[in-house]
C-alpha cells in the first residue's frame, strides 16, 4: 500500500521536461498509482451503488407513500431526506475528507491508504447518488405504477419488478456519472493520504515541478474517465428500450 | 356484476375540498357493457380509480363479483384486484418489457411458472390479434397495438370485470373501431362485465348496452341505451345530435319543435301531421336518424309559423308516439 510515495531517486536536471518519464521506476510508480485509483473507485463505487440504491429507493417510497408503513414515511422524510442527504450533500468534499479522519480511523484502523480513502469517498458520494436514484424512480410514469398496482403487485414487486426496472436507463447513466465523479474525488482523497494517481500528479507536478509526470497522469485520468463514460453509455443504451 | 352504492370521494388538496364523486350508485349486470360519459372533470377517472382502489373512497361501497372491495386491505386487496382488469387511455405498458412479458406480468406476480405464463400470454396476444409481436418492445408498437397489449395484460389474470378508462381517446378512428370491436369480442367470448369510460358518444353508440351520464360527480341519467334515448334527456341530445351547422335560424314569430321518435314510431308522418293541424306546410329545420341499440331513433326540428296552435300540434304528435319538446326551452333548462 501507499506505493505511490515518491520514489527516492535523484532526478535529472529540469531542462528535459520528459526526463523522468524515461526511467522505468516512474512507470512502475504510475502503474501502482493507477491500481490504487482503480481500487478506490471500484470499492467505493460498489458501496456507493448498493447503499445509494437502498437510500434512494427509501426516499422515493417515503415520498410516494402507500409502499412502506405510514410511520416510516415520516421518519424517512425527516431523517434520510433532510439530515443525511441534504446536509451531507452540502458539505464540500475536501472538508468532509478532513472531518471524517477520526471516523475512518475508528472504522478501518487507519486513515492512510486507498482502502481508508474509500470510507470518505463512499460517504461523500452516497447522498449524491441516492438523490439520482430517487429522481430516476420519480420519473417513472405514474400510469405504469398504477398498472402494476391494479394487477395486484405487492410493494416489493412494485419497487423491483416495475419501478427499478423501468428506471434502469436513468439508473445506469446515474451510476456512470457517479463513477466519473468518484474518479475525480479519488484524486482529492489521494492528497489526504489515499495515494493513487491524484497523489502522484500532486507530488510530482506541484511539489517537484515535474510537468512530464503530471501530464502523463492527466492523460491517464482523462482516458480513464472517457472509458468509463463510453462503457456507461453503452450499457445505458442496452437497457433502454424506449 | 358491479354494484356501487352511495360512493363519494372527496379530495383535500392545499386546503381546498374537491368533491369528485357525490353519492354515486350504479349497477352493471353480468356480461353487460356499461358506458360512463361526462365532461372533463366530471369524475369519470375518479370513479374508475375508486373501483380499483387506486383511490380510497371517502364513503360508500363497491362490490365486484359479490365482494365489497372498499373494505379490503393488504393481501386480500391484492387478490381482489386480480379479479379486475384495467385498461388505460395511454396503455401504460412497461417499456422495459416485451409485449409478451407485459402480458405475462400479472401472472408473474401471482407466482405462475415461467413456461405456463408465457404460453398463456402468447395465447392472449393471439386473442387480441397480435400474434408475432411477442418480442417487440412497446416503443416498437403503434398506439392501437399498444392498446391491444394493454387489453391482453388486463385479461391475463382472468378477471371477471374489465374497466376501461378512455381506451380509445388517444387513437385514430380506424384503431378506435378495432379496439371497440375487440372489447365487444372479448366480452362475448369471456362473458366479462365491462365498464367503459368515455367522452365520445360514438363509443356509446357502437359498444354499450347501457350508459350513465356523470355530471359534477353525480349520475344524472342512467339505464339501457334504448331507455336513456327514449327518455329524451341530455344523453338523447348528445347521442342523436342535430347537425348544428345546418340549423336554419327561426324567423320572427316562428316557434321550433323537436320531435323525437324511437323504434317503429320513426316511420310515422310527423311533419305531415303537424302541417295538417297548422294548415300550412311545416318546414324541417334539421333532422337526423340514427341506428342505436338495435333500433332506429329519429330527431327532427321543425318550425311552426307565427300564430300556430303549438299545444295542439304537440298533443297530436305525442298521440302518434313522439316525444316533443321546445328546444329553446329545454336548452335553457339544461
Ligand atoms: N388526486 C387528486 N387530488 C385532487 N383533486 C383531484 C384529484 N384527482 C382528481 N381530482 C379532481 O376531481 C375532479 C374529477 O376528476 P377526474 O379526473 O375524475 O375527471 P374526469 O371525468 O376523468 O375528466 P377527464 O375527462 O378530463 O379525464 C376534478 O375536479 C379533479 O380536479
Ligand atoms: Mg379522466
Amino acid at each position: 500500500m501507499f506505493a505511490s510515495l515518491v520514489p527516492a531517486l535523484a532526478l535529472p536536471a529540469a531542462d528535459d521536461m520528459w526526463a523522468s518519464l524515461k526511467t522505468p521506476v516512474i512507470w512502475k510508480a504510475i502503474r501502482d498509482a493507477f491500481y490504487e485509483t482503480i481500487q478506490m473507485v471500484v470499492v467505493s463505487g460498489l458501496f456507493t451503488v448498493v447503499i445509494g440504491l437502498i437510500i434512494g429507493i427509501l426516499l422515493w417510497a417515503g415520498a410516494r407513500g402507500g409502499i412502506l408503513p405510514k410511520w416510516l414515511d415520516g421518519i424517512i422524510n425527516v431523517v434520510l431526506s433532510w439530515i443525511i442527504v441534504n446536509i451531507t450533500r452540502s458539505i464540500p468534499f475536501a472538508i468532509l475528507l478532513v472531518a471524517l479522519i477520526p471516523f475512518t480511523r475508528w472504522l478501518v484502523g487507519t486513515s492512510i491508504g486507498p482502502l481508508a480513502a474509500c470510507v470518505s469517498l463512499t460517504i461523500g458520494t452516497v447522498p449524491f447518488f441516492a438523490r439520482l436514484v430517487e429522481t430516476a424512480l420519480r420519473d417513472v410514469d405514474k400510469g405504469k405504477l398504477d398498472a402494476a398496482v391494479v394487477t395486484g403487485s405487492s410493494s416489493w414487486q412494485l419497487v423491483f419488478k416495475v419501478a427499478v426496472r423501468e428506471a434502469l436507463p436513468a439508473l445506469s447513466s446515474g451510476i456512470t456519472t457517479t463513477v466519473v465523479m468518484l474518479i475525480g474525488y479519488s484524486a482529492m482523497a489521494g492528497l489526504m493520504g489515499g495515494g493513487g494517481l491524484g497523489y502522484l500528479a500532486y507530488s510530482y507536478g506541484y511539489q517537484r515541478f515535474d510537468v512530464g509526470v503530471m501530464l502523463a497522469v492527466l492523460v491517464i485520468m482523462v482516458l480513464l474517465v472517457q472509458i468509463v463514460q463510453f462503457i456507461g453509455d453503452r450499457i445505458t443504451k442496452l437497457v433502454d428500450h424506449r | 356484476m358491479i354494484t356501487v352504492s352511495h360512493l363519494s370521494k372527496e379530495f383535500v388538496s392545499a386546503g381546498r375540498n374537491v368533491r369528485a364523486l357525490d353519492d354515486v350508485s350504479l349497477s352493471v349486470a353480468d356480461a353487460e357493457i356499461h358506458g360512463i360519459v361526462g365532461q372533463s372533470g366530471a369524475g369519470k377517472s375518479t370513479l374508475v380509480r375508486c373501483l380499483t382502489l387506486l383511490e380510497t373512497p371517502s364513503s360508500g361501497t363497491v362490490e365486484i363479483g359479490g365482494a365489497d372491495v372498499a373494505s379490503l386491505s393488504g393481501v386480500q386487496l391484492r387478490q381482489a384486484r386480480r379479479t379486475i382488469g384495467l385498461v388505460f387511455q395511454h396503455a401504460n405498458l412497461f417499456d422495459a418489457r416485451t409485449a409478451l412479458d407485459n402480458v405475462a406480468y400479472p401472472l408473474e406476480i401471482a407466482g405462475v411458472k415461467r413456461a405456463e405464463r408465457r404460453a398463456r400470454a402468447a395465447e392472449l396476444l393471439e386473442l387480441v390479434g397480435l400474434k408475432g409481436t411477442e418480442t417487440a418492445y412497446p416503443a416498437q408498437l403503434s398506439g392501437g397495438q399498444k392498446q391491444r397489449v394493454g387489453i391482453a395484460r388486463a385479461l391475463a389474470a382472468d378477471p371477471k370485470v374489465l374497466l376501461c378508462d378512455e381506451p380509445t381517446s388517444a387513437l385514430d378512428p380506424n384503431s378506435t373501431a378495432e379496439i371497440l370491436d375487440l372489447i365487444r369480442n372479448v366480452r362475448d367470448r369471456l362473458g366479462l362485465t365491462v365498464l367503459v369510460i368515455t367522452h365520445e358518444m360514438s363509443v356509446v353508440k357502437t359498444l354499450c348496452d347501457s350508459v350513465s351520464l356523470l355530471q359534477s360527480g353525480t349520475i344524472v341519467e342512467t339505464g339501457s341505451v334504448e331507455k336513456v334515448v327514449a327518455a329524451n334527456g341530455q344523453l338523447t341530445r348528445q347521442l342523436v345530435p342535430l347537425p348544428a351547422l345546418s340549423l336554419t335560424p327561426l324567423r320572427s314569430g316562428e316557434s321550433a319543435l323537436d320531435i323525437l321518435a324511437v323504434g317503429e314510431a320513426v316511420d310515422r308522418p310527423f311533419v305531415a301531421e303537424a302541417s295538417r293541424i297548422v294548415g300550412a306546410d311545416v318546414p324541417v329545420l334539421a333532422g337526423s336518424i340514427e341506428s342505436l341499440a338495435g333500433g332506429r331513433v329519429s330527431r327532427l326540428r321543425v318550425a311552426l309559423p307565427a300564430g300556430a296552435d303549438v299545444p295542439a300540434v304537440m298533443a297530436a304528435l305525442v298521440a302518434h308516439g313522439a316525444k316533443v319538446t321546445d328546444p329553446f326551452l329545454t336548452e335553457v333548462a339544461a
